[in-house]
Order: structure tokens, then C-alpha cells, then sequence
């Protein structure tokens, strides 16, 4: 039995029964046309074999990303598209603020607001439709969450304050 | 980024792929490998159940074709895939409108 076959067999025994066959013969077309290609570029035919299945990644987790009941969604790439634009967003934001002296209610809005706010303070006039208020709502949301998660952007967020703070307290 | 972050991008970046014409699976990994290792990073496998879920979508359609003697699935955008896409592309570019905007004024 080749690696393939008992790649393809591991396979199989991890998908639902009425999956099977197509997913089957996909992977298995697969299969000859990487190591096709890859022998093509110079690899022995063994090797190409393993190259070619050790970047599909493991049966099993293949498998289990066909059983998955997510669908696809009227706004599932906009809003993952915006939550990994927040995170560039909000760092972004904190380096442009701290350039700048800011006024007083913003210094106020700024130090107690999670960065979503921060992102968000003043700007959602830029909303001039439905669809781009949407969109901030989504960015801010991801941000906040993102904060909430991510040790890193918790680490800027404190240091922005702490910046802000002590600038705001130097000009008073 | 975690692992729908990637899935929600791996599903765009194949509708865009396909916009260039139909193609088959292996073909589009191939592509992917040249434009976005990130996309990738669950195994090249990933690419086919999210194929099938575009396909469950209605956003793509499927059929076998034999090249050269080797049976390939091949893969092309529907009418509805492409209005999909159409619909993607114009709600990054005013994302990425307002984002310049925040940042342009801030």
C-alpha cells in the first residue's frame, strides 16, 4: 500500500459516508498532480509523494474541515476582512496620537475608552451609508475584541495612556 | 489570525482567483502558494472544502474534466459569484476608503 493509498483510506474512514466518493477522487486527482509536478522538479518520486501530502496537511483535519457546518455568509469576508484590519487599525492610531498633543476631551475619551473607541471617537461621521457605518461597527467591534484577547494590543493600549496622560498633565 | 479569519480569506481570494477563468484545484494551490502563504496555513488541503462551501453557496460550480488523460475537477464563478465578488471588492475599497480617512485626519 502506497503513502497515498493510506493517506486516501485514513481519509475516507474520517468523512460522512455521502462525502466520500467525490472528496475522495478530488484529493486522490490531487495527489497524482502534485507529485507530477513535483517530480518534474526534481524531486524522486518517493519524495515527491511525501511533499505532496504532508502539504495537505493531516487526513484527519482535512476531513474534519468538509463536516464543518459553516457556511458561507452575505457578510462573512467584509467582516473577517475588517476584523484583521482593526488590529493594524488601532496600533496605527496609537502611534498617530501619540504624535500629537490631543485636547482635553480627547484626552478624556482616550484614556477610559477601550482602543475601539479610540477608533471610533469622532469619526463616524465618515459613515455616510448603511454600509460603511457597518463596517466601522465591525471594525470596532473586532478591535475591542482583539484588545480584550491580545496581550500585545493590551500592552500598546497601556502604554498610549500612560503617554497620553502624562502629556496632558505636562500641558496643565 | 485565527482559523475562520484565514477560512473568510482563503474563500475570497478563490473567487478572485476564479475570476481569471476556471480552474481545478491543485492549479489554484499553486496560485495561492505565489499570493499568500498565510492563506495556506491549515495545509493546501483547506482549499477544497472551501471550494465546497462556495459550491454549497452557489457561488461557484464544478465538473469533471479529463486533460491530458489525468481527471482534474474544475472549478469556475457563477453568475451569482461574480456578483459576489463584485460586491467584496467594492466593500474593501470603501473600507480601506474610510480607514485612509481616519488616518489621513487624525
Amino acid at each position: 500500500m502506497s503513502e497515498s493509498d493510506r493517506y486516501l483510506d485514513e481519509l475516507r474512514r474520517a468523512l460522512p459516508r455521502g462525502r466520500r466518493r467525490r472528496v475522495v477522487a478530488e484529493i486522490r486527482s490531487h495527489l497524482s498532480e502534485g507529485i507530477a509536478a513535483e517530480t518534474a522538479n526534481g524531486l524522486d518520486p518517493d519524495e515527491a509523494e511525501r511533499v505532496t501530502i504532508e502539504r495537505l496537511g493531516p487526513a484527519e483535519q482535512l476531513a474534519a474541515q468538509f463536516t464543518s457546518t459553516r457556511r458561507v455568509g452575505t457578510r462573512t469576508f467584509a467582516a473577517l476582512a475588517a476584523g484583521a484590519l482593526a488590529i493594524v487599525v488601532v496600533g496605527v492610531l496609537g502611534v498617530v496620537h501619540t504624535q500629537r498633543a490631543p485636547s482635553r476631551p480627547q484626552v478624556a475619551r482616550l484614556t477610559t475608552a477601550p482602543p475601539a473607541r479610540v477608533y471610533a471617537v469622532g469619526r463616524i461621521k465618515l459613515a455616510q451609508n448603511a454600509t460603511l457605518r457597518g463596517q466601522i461597527q465591525i471594525v470596532a467591534m473586532h478591535a475591542y475584541v482583539h484588545a480584550k484577547t491580545t496581550p500585545r494590543l493590551n500592552a500598546q493600549r497601556a502604554a498610549f495612556q500612560a503617554y497620553v496622560r502624562a502629556h496632558s498633565s505636562a500641558r496643565h | 489570525m485565527n482559523g475562520d479569519a484565514l477560512r473568510g480569506h482563503l474563500e475570497l481570494l478563490l473567487l478572485a482567483a476564479l475570476a481569471q477563468g476556471e480552474q481545478h484545484g491543485y492549479a489554484l494551490i499553486e496560485w495561492l502558494r505565489v499570493q499568500s502563504e498565510g492563506a495556506l496555513e491549515l495545509g493546501e488541503g483547506s482549499v477544497y472544502p472551501a471550494l465546497h462551501r462556495l459550491e454549497a453557496a452557489g457561488l461557484v460550480g464544478s465538473s469533471w474534466q479529463r486533460i491530458a488523460g489525468r481527471r482534474r475537477r474544475v472549478y469556475r464563478l457563477t453568475k451569482l459569484g461574480q456578483k459576489r465578488l463584485g460586491e467584496e471588492r467594492q466593500g474593501w475599497a470603501s473600507l480601506v476608503r474610510t480607514v485612509d480617512l481616519v488616518l489621513g485626519s487624525a
